[in-house]
């Protein structure tokens, strides 16, 4: 009996890797100059410039990975440490799908919130969020005062 | 600071001017210094050792293209304000002439389009012998920079991209950073 419920703790018990264990990221923002791209076409000519310059071996280590493409701007994930290698990849890319193009990095961050802030993805920005807290805040404090009276 | 040949001025003004960077253009003849001085762009003239009458030159800035043994010893005679492209698939650099190019306060400059252009095979060299000429010029503290060196626009690149290729190539941040703002009267 006892077993069975020794197993069924091991089995309940998560797998993934905690946060503070993972390898640290950055995301790195860049925007497309000259031309409107698709997400397919930035995909494409973003990989082959890079493969062709480092390698396969030497983009396993950058592990770069589009997170997001809108509005030809690019967020891109990358380890930590390797972001200027992935900046001077970039250089590189000169036309895609025969457009001319200039590939300009605009922000690096450690957290996708702040990238995605700066790019202005997010319709609330970090002060109005706050705003809306501190209202929230303000509301339940009245709520509990009214109450308290009542 | 980034250096280009002469090229459309409308669209480079409009990129420059996008970037906020200031440009060395690459002048031949004194009509294109002239237009470079009227839209507030730094002329340098190209120099080599067919030029006539480099005394006339010598107010002016200088840009010689390496490349051999002999050009870059030409640039060393006339205390030239940059040396192009030192090294090519060949090497043509070394400690003597670092030193050399620190005592004339000469810029080692590396033209990122002509790398660009060139297909894998050939970049690896230039990469590799680029490699051995920043190791050269830290020793010397001969400063070093990536500049775009184009023809057209639309190859200009930012100065984020081209202080990270100058990092690759074995600058650290700040030095790469404080060559690219070296500024020039």
């Amino acid at each position: 009996m006892v077993w069975v419920i020794f197993m069924n703790i091991q089995k309940n018990k998560k797998t993934t890797i905690p946060a503070s264990k993972r390898d640290k990221k950055r995301y790195v923002l860049f925007e497309v100059l000259n031309a409107t791209l698709s997400e397919k076409d930035f995909y494409f000519g973003f990989w082959i410039e890079l493969l062709s310059f480092f390698g396969s071996k030497g983009l396993s280590e950058i592990n770069p990975k589009i997170v997001l493409f809108k509005d030809n701007k690019a967020i891109i994930k990358c380890k930590r440490g390797k972001e200027t290698e992935l900046i001077a990849g970039t250089a590189f890319i000169d036309k895609i799908r025969n457009k001319k193009v200039i590939i300009n990095p605009l922000l690096i961050s450690g957290t996708i919130k702040t990238v995605k802030e700066f790019a202005g993805f997010d319709s609330k920005t970090i002060v109005e969020e706050k705003e809306i807290k501190e209202e929230i805040v303000k509301k339940e404090s009245n709520s509990s005062s009214s109450g308290d009276k009542k | 600071m980034d250096l280009v040949y002469t090229q459309p001025l409308k669209e480079l003004l409009q990129i420059t001017s996008y970037f906020k960077e200031n440009v060395v253009v690459i002048v031949d003849n004194e009509k294109d210094e002239k237009v470079a001085k009227t839209n507030s762009l730094i002329p340098c003239y190209l120099v080599d050792e067919s030029t006539k009458d480099i005394s006339k030159l010598s107010q002016k800035k200088k840009a010689v293209i390496g490349g051999s043994i002999k050009a870059n010893e030409f640039a060393c005679r006339i205390n030239a304000d940059f040396l192009l492209q030192p090294s090519n698939t060949k090497q043509f650099f070394d400690l003597g002439l670092a030193q050399k190019l620190f005592d004339n306060g000469t810029i080692v400059v590396l033209m990122f389009e002509e790398l660009m252009s060139k297909n894998s095979f050939e970049r690896h060299q230039y990469w590799k012998n680029f490699v051995e000429v920043v190791r050269y010029c830290k020793m010397k503290k001969v400063p070093f920079i990536v500049a775009s060196g184009t023809k057209d626009p639309l190859h200009i690149r930012p100065r984020k991209v081209r202080s990270s290729l100058a990092q690759m190539l074995g600058l650290d941040n700040e030095s790469a950073e404080k060559a690219l703002s070296i500024k020039l009267d």
